[in-house]
């Protein structure tokens, strides 16, 4: 079955890192034969001002495929492993989302939203936990984690929001020039979109920017480019001004 | 381009998109340390939008170098 989990973390200037912890959960689900991970993402969230000195306004996520017999297995283990991982002060929690036993998805995902955009309470992220399919914990601190963590796991659901952890890198001179087709084969980018959400043929032209992210849309990994002007390449990779968006 | 806080805290005035200035004022500081590379969110690579010592709030950011 899917399920999609949020890791929300730290206040903390250094230490421990929810996008490393996603990481090892996703490497940690191949390794033991529980299923399939996608790629973590980076889910921008609210900054919420009561939590004050919070490093990111971020939270992780990523989805998987697994046996159902392994999902407490599985919780257990990412449990544990945020535990040991956090350092004081921290307000971690953790989200595990599991569609197929939802009754309504749109309360998570309009809830994902407002956290994206307002304040939200804990209380309130508690109250929608209540709804079958959501299991959320409180790892440490006064556990306000949970909030961003649901949250990320609720956008990765809406299969359009997020960023993908590192640069994509295609070709080895600066500027690269590369077909659409060259992009999806060579790497993991399942389709390429201009900023306008227009998808580009494979035969059009990209060049490769320095800092090329890589974000979630239309629940497929996707490269947004922008117009260059020119004939070819026509197209270039979009700036991180320009992906803030995601 | 600041407005101080308090004694530990001051936010920058230039809000969330004001590259330029972060960029200039960032080039300017000794105390500038690169974030982690995923919560980075100029193209600028040194800009106070993209260091250690930022924290986000609701319409700009502060600055937590220790003075």
């Amino acid at each position: 079955m899917e399920i999609f989990v949020g890791i929300d973390d730290s206040r903390q200037l250094d230490g421990y890192k929810a996008g490393e912890t996603a990481s090892l959960l996703t490497r940690a689900i191949e390794d033991k034969g529980w299923g399939k991970s996608k790629i973590p993402s980076r889910h921008r969230l609210y900054p919420n001002p009561v939590i004050g000195y919070k490093k990111h306004n971020t939270a992780r996520s990523f989805s998987a495929d697994i046996d159902e017999q392994y999902l407490n297995p599985f919780i257990t283990y990412a449990c544990t492993m945020i535990k040991s991982n956090v350092a004081s002060g921290c307000n971690a929690g953790l989200a595990v989302v599991v569609p197929e036993r939802m009754v309504n998805r749109d309360d998570l995902i309009s809830y994902a939203y407002r956290v994206k955009e307002e304040q939200v309470s804990k209380e309130e992220c508690m109250q929608l936990a209540q709804c079958p399919g959501i299991y959320l914990f409180e790892l440490s601190g006064d556990g306000r984690g949970v909030i961003g963590a649901l949250a990320a796991a609720g956008l990765r659901l809406t299969g359009n929001d997020g960023q993908f952890r590192g640069k994509l890198k295609l070709g080895h001179e600066e500027y690269y020039v590369a077909t659409v087709k060259e992009i999806i084969d060579k790497t993991y980018v399942q389709q390429v979109k201009s900023m306008d959400l227009v998808r580009l043929e494979d035969d059009e032209t990209v060049r490769m920017g320095e800092k090329v992210k890589v974000v979630l849309l239309d629940n497929l990994y996707t490269l947004m480019v922008f117009p260059t002007d020119l004939e070819n390449p026509k197209w270039q990779t979009s700036t991180t001004h320009m992906l803030r968006m995601f | 381009m600041w407005l101080a806080k308090n004694k530990d805290e001051r936010e920058f005035t230039g809000g969330k998109t004001d590259w330029e200035a972060a960029a200039r004022i960032a080039e300017q500081c000794s105390g500038f340390e690169p974030d982690d590379e995923d919560e980075q969110t100029a193209d600028e690579a040194v800009s106070c939008y993209n260091c250690r010592y930022r924290r986000w709030t609701v319409k700009s950011f502060s600055c937590l170098l220790p003075t």
